[in-house]
């Protein structure tokens, strides 16, 4: 009986190591730096447009309410983020060494 | 970064309330002007109507719909309603005065249309405002 055939079949294949990337695109950070400067940018322009329809500039009222779903829902979006940041910290700090 | 593309539908929404806004304008104007028999250009007042044209945007993608714009407030070409009315400052030899072709009936009605359509945009926000909360709080 022989049983050594099964054997070559059951050889791991080798896995391709992952080739680096040469340039090194823009850290955690500054992403992270950019994205609170854009709900930044619609926060300020928000308050732009309601700013504009107090004194009369606004041409429209939809426009003013846009801005300000833009800078609410962009707003939302950083918290989230924010809350999932320090939650993943948390579970971090927990870990026992 | 910029949020412009999570924004797009919320553009244009907004390009359509602006739209209808428009319509809105020209819809009241020819109701308050529904007996006016001088205008600067001479003769009774003419109806107002508004031209919409949709707005394309070129992106990386390809072109794609980025709204409705106002194309124009043109004039109606039909003629004005006779009346008679041989007191009138404004009548003809006949006793006839040229009167807007306006009919305010018809009026009525495209505001209707005009104030749906603008509440259609609205619950296009409104939604859009739903659909993202709700991808919001996935990270939840």
């Amino acid at each position: 009986m022989e049983i050594g055939r099964i054997a070559p079949t059951l050889t791991p294949k080798t896995i391709a190591t992952p080739v680096p990337a040469q340039t090194p695109g823009p850290g955690f950070g500054d992403v992270l730096v950019s994205a609170v400067d854009a709900v930044n940018d619609k926060q300020l322009a928000a308050q732009q447009a309601v700013l504009d329809f107090a004194t009369g500039k606004a041409e429209n009222v939809h426009d003013v309410m846009l801005a300000e779903v833009e800078a609410d829902i962009s707003f939302k979006m950083l918290s989230q983020t924010r809350n999932k940041l320090v939650e993943a910290y948390k579970e971090i700090m927990r870990m026992d060494v | 970064m910029s949020f412009d593309s999570v924004f797009s539908s919320l553009n244009v929404s907004g390009s359509g309330l602006g739209a209808e806004q428009v319509r809105m304008k020209a819809i009241a104007e020819n109701i308050a002007n529904a007996n006016t028999t001088r205008t600067p250009e001479g003769g009774p007042y003419r109806r107002q109507r508004v031209i919409f044209a949709s707005v394309l945007k070129d992106t990386m993608t390809g072109r794609s719909a980025a709204g409705v714009r106002v194309a124009g407030v043109l004039r109606s070409t039909e003629p004005p309603i006779k009346v008679f009315d041989p007191d009138h400052p404004d009548a003809d030899k006949t006793g006839y005065v040229a009167m807007p072709n306006v009919s305010v009936p018809n009026e009525m009605i495209d505001m209707i249309a005009a104030a749906r359509s603008y509440e259609a945009n609205l619950s296009a926000i409104r939604n859009f405002k739903t659909m993202v909360s709700k991808a919001l709080s996935i990270l939840r």
